[in-house]
């Protein structure tokens, strides 16, 4: 008999607010994560504008020795799963922690230090190299920083699979609480991408928005003024509980997560399979895990890469499986708020699926100006709409043909 | 644990000591060195000069030369044990329904090889060397995104990194998987390739490495007295899983059950073992259970053995605490003390070095062993191979943060 898993607590670092209340607000008063990039000096690159987080002293979650060692990405892991874990009101340290893990999504290590390193090696020579380097650059990094700061004795898994990161660090850190594997699983992603060699290359070969005029306008999926994919960075982390265990301690329910489903398409790399093999597959299976019906489902909380050939693919692919006009849910991507954060993006769609679910309202989305006529999805525009939200369905998919969907309802 | 039974049909291989199961097994049964100084580039800067180079290996002819040209050597190597593993199977995926034949790889470092070239063009006098999409050849993601693609298979596509670790993680996921019922087939496995100047230099600053440079054929010795830190090495293995009925309708070669899975977490320190062992002890306690089998019905144990000082000593203590007076009867062998420290790919190769004992009936040697360790004082099959009568096998896997992760195979 499997177990049921409910969302108990959420943590987010975003470039629009850090922390669930300073994000829900700056998402319903129209606030925008999306600037000029400060980390670095942009202003030579094609784009020169990113999601970045802002509002994050890294000194209120690590010592000033202890920043040395870690990489951006692990700060904002750290950060924002000691944000969840304060909201659930669990401490690992009074709970049997062999039952507590982490599972987390991460698309690119930590690639701030590893350039800074090759830097330093190439440039000064390997004598000045930091051991902390591979702790700092491994993909598994910032899920160890965690493990052992709250002190977490379970199955610890890292999830590296480009735009599904996330998703997917939820998706299987669910099925190891319903197979009884764990108790508690802290679970979503992590990214830090924004470096200029990653930063400008993407932008050469065509893939970001070049609206440095206008950054707030720049992400704009299922609008038909997009341009590109405006990177991101942050972390969005959810606390998945086994449901009894989650009743006993009198935790608060955001949300059930009642299916999981990723697929691959094995067609190209960077193309999205046009017929929807993957993501109209891997949004029928969670909702047959969950036994759930599409006329059910409320609102797609959906990637939006806001890139015209891939957004298409995504409200094609919603048509086909919400074939109902009359009875189809109501569409929206918060990467238009805050860009793409690759491996934490699952992580950040999580955390909103159970604000939708916790304030009953539709999160908005930015920047639908000019809604692709195409798209013939119910899209929502930037103010957030009425409820009830009773089933979301988390889509995410990335290049290499990877396609994942979460399922949540309410739980009872 | 009940669930389907699940086996395993297909094993591919490109380690140091061979390419090609047949190769490896040959070379671990004639307890052949493969640890050599490094060729790959000048390793004369470095405090360590020697590693584990897989020699002569070609990429498999089956994968397209457009990918070649991207693709880092860690994927290319991952791609051909996959190729490997799916021939020895006698499958064919265009003759299947592939819809839940998933691939979940391993990867401790990413892609090194690939994006250090990269690294050195910072800044955007650098960027117009940098060739177009050039993350595509070494994001992590594309670890299992190349094997999918190239294959053609489309269940889940994984990719999990947990350091060492990695690819017992991965078969895990993918393990359970199968058992559940959300795959039917599942290539499994890991792969890496980190002799690189940055990777190599991150291990050396850590003082991660064994020094001894002028003397690299007797540099790895596990369970030795005068063992002084590990050998980097490189490689990728793939294995096939698949449901015993399937695999019996389709009169496939079983070479073993894959009997269970456990993993725990030390919460301890990034790099350094607990002492104690007491979560080793619990992985091969998870996993004992996992399997519903005695401790008693184990007679080999492939260990992680990575010729550390601490290493060896902590898994010692996990395996008298675990197996009791049976302890005293158990064969520990540690591969690595002929081809290195494969990181992302070390636990498939000891998980297909089980498979291969329980073929065989035969047990590969820990080579290099001539001090003895009182804190070391089991049967670790010292410098020859040998013949014994065998129905399952443990293996062990140690990973970064502290992970452990067992793994249990069987006679079918």
């Amino acid at each position: 008999m499997s177990k049921r898993v409910v969302v108990t607590g959420i943590g987010v670092v975003a470039p629009n607010g850090v922390g669930k209340e300073a994000f829900w607000q700056a998402l319903t008063h129209g606030l925008s994560g999306v600037r000029t990039i400060r980390r670095f000096d942009s202003s030579r690159l094609a784009t020169a504008i990113a999601g970045e987080v802002i509002d994050l002293n890294p000194l209120d979650y690590f010592e000033t020795h202890e920043l040395k060692k870690v990489d951006r990405s692990n700060v904002l892991a750290v950060a924002a799963s000691a944000l969840a874990l304060a909201d659930s009101g669990l401490d690992p340290a009074r709970e049997n922690n062999e039952r507590i893990g982490s599972s987390i999504g991460n698309a690119v290590c930590g690639i701030e230090y590893a350039q800074k390193e090759s830097d330093v090696i190439y440039g000064k020579g390997p004598r000045w190299g930091s051991p902390y380097l591979a702790i700092a650059f491994f993909p598994c990094g910032s899920n160890g920083l965690l493990s052992i700061r709250f002190n977490m004795k379970g199955p610890v898994l890292t999830f590296c699979n480009g735009n599904t990161s996330g998703t997917d660090a939820i998706g299987m850190a669910y099925r190891l609480i319903r197979s009884g594997k764990a108790d508690v699983m802290l679970a979503g992603g992590t990214e830090a991408p924004l470096i200029p060699l990653f930063v400008g290359s993407l932008a050469r070969d065509g893939w970001l928005s070049r609206r440095n005029g206008a950054p707030e306008k720049a992400s704009r999926p299922f609008d038909r003024q997009a341009d590109g994919m405006v990177l991101g960075e942050g972390s969005g982390i959810v606390i998945l509980e086994e449901y009894e265990h989650a009743k006993a301690r009198g935790a608060r329910l955001y949300a059930e997560l009642a299916g999981y489903s990723s697929v691959n398409t094995a067609l190209d790399i960077f193309s999205p399979e046009p017929n929807g093999l993957g993501i109209v597959r891997s949004m029928k299976e969670a909702l047959r895990e969950a036994q759930l019906l599409p006329t059910q489902v409320d609102w797609v909380n959906s990637q939006g890469f806001s890139i015209p050939e891939f957004d298409r693919m995504e409200t094609r692919c919603i048509q086909s499986v919400f074939a109902d006009p009359a009875q189809a849910p109501r569409v929206s991507a918060v990467s238009s708020w805050i860009g793409n954060s690759i491996g934490a993006m699952g992580g950040m769609q999580a955390v909103l699926s159970a604000l939708a679910m916790d304030r009953q309202l539709i999160p908005p989305q930015d920047n639908l100006d000019d809604p692709d006529p195409a798209s013939g999805v119910r899209l929502v525009g930037r103010r957030a709409e009425a409820g009830p939200v009773n089933v979301v369905v988390q889509n995410s998919y990335c290049f290499m043909g990877k396609n994942s969907s979460l399922l949540f309802r309410r739980a009872s | 644990m009940s669930g389907r039974r699940v086996v395993v049909t297909g094993l591919g291989v490109v380690a140091p000591n061979g390419i090609g199961k047949d190769a490896y097994w040959k070379a671990l049964m004639e307890g052949k060195n493969a640890v050599s100084t490094i060729t790959r580039f000048d390793p004369s800067p470095y405090s360590t000069r020697i590693g584990g180079e897989v020699k002569g290996f070609l990429p498999h002819p089956r994968i397209p030369h457009e990918h070649l040209a991207h693709m880092d050597r860690a994927y290319q190597m991952g791609v051909t044990a996959a190729f490997q593993a799916t021939e020895d199977a006698g499958l064919d995926p265009q003759a299947a329904d592939v819809s839940r034949w998933g691939v979940y790889m391993g990867l401790a470092v990413a892609a090194v090889d690939g994006y250090e070239r990269d690294f050195q063009w910072t800044g955007e006098k650098g960027l117009p060397r940098v060739h177009k999409n050039w993350y595509q050849g070494w994001f992590p993601s594309a670890c299992s995104g190349y094997i999918s693609l190239l294959l053609g298979l489309r269940g889940s596509s994984q990719v999990v990194s947990t350091g060492c670790s990695s690819s017992v993680d991965a078969l895990g996921m993918a393990f359970t998987a199968i058992r559940d019922g959300w795959e039917d087939i599942a290539l499994a496995g890991g792969t890496e390739a980190p002799l690189t100047p940055l990777c190599l230099n991150a291990f050396c600053a850590m003082r991660a490495l064994s020094t001894r440079n002028d003397d690299p054929s007797h540099a790895s010795r596990p369970f030795d007295k005068e063992r002084d830190g590990f050998i980097l090495s490189e490689g990728g293995a793939v294995v096939v899983l698949e449901t015993l009925e399937h695999a019996r309708a389709r009169k496939a070669h079983i070479y073993a059950e894959l009997k269970g899975y456990g993993t725990t977490s030390n919460a301890y320190h990034m790099t350094a073992p607990d002492p104690s062992g007491e979560q080793t002890a619990r992985a091969f306690q998870l996993v004992l259970e996992d399997a519903e089998m005695p401790a008693e019905s184990i007679g080999l144990f492939v260990a992680h053995g990575s010729s550390t000082p601490l290493n060896e000593t902590v898994e010692t203590i996990a395996v008298k605490k675990v197996f009791g007076a049976h302890a005293r009867r158990l064969l520990l062998t540690g591969i690595k003390s002929m081809i290195g420290h494969t990181l992302g790919s070390a636990g498939i190769l000891q998980i297909i070095t089980g498979v291969l004992a329980l073929q065989h009936q035969r047990v590969p040697p820990t080579i290099n062993y001539e001090v003895p360790d009182p804190t070391c004082d089991l049967d670790c099959v010292p410098n020859h191979a040998r013949s014994m009568s065998l129905s399952a096998v443990m293996t062990n896997t140690a990973g970064f943060s502290g992970k452990n992760s067992a793994t249990i195979l069987a006679v079918i």
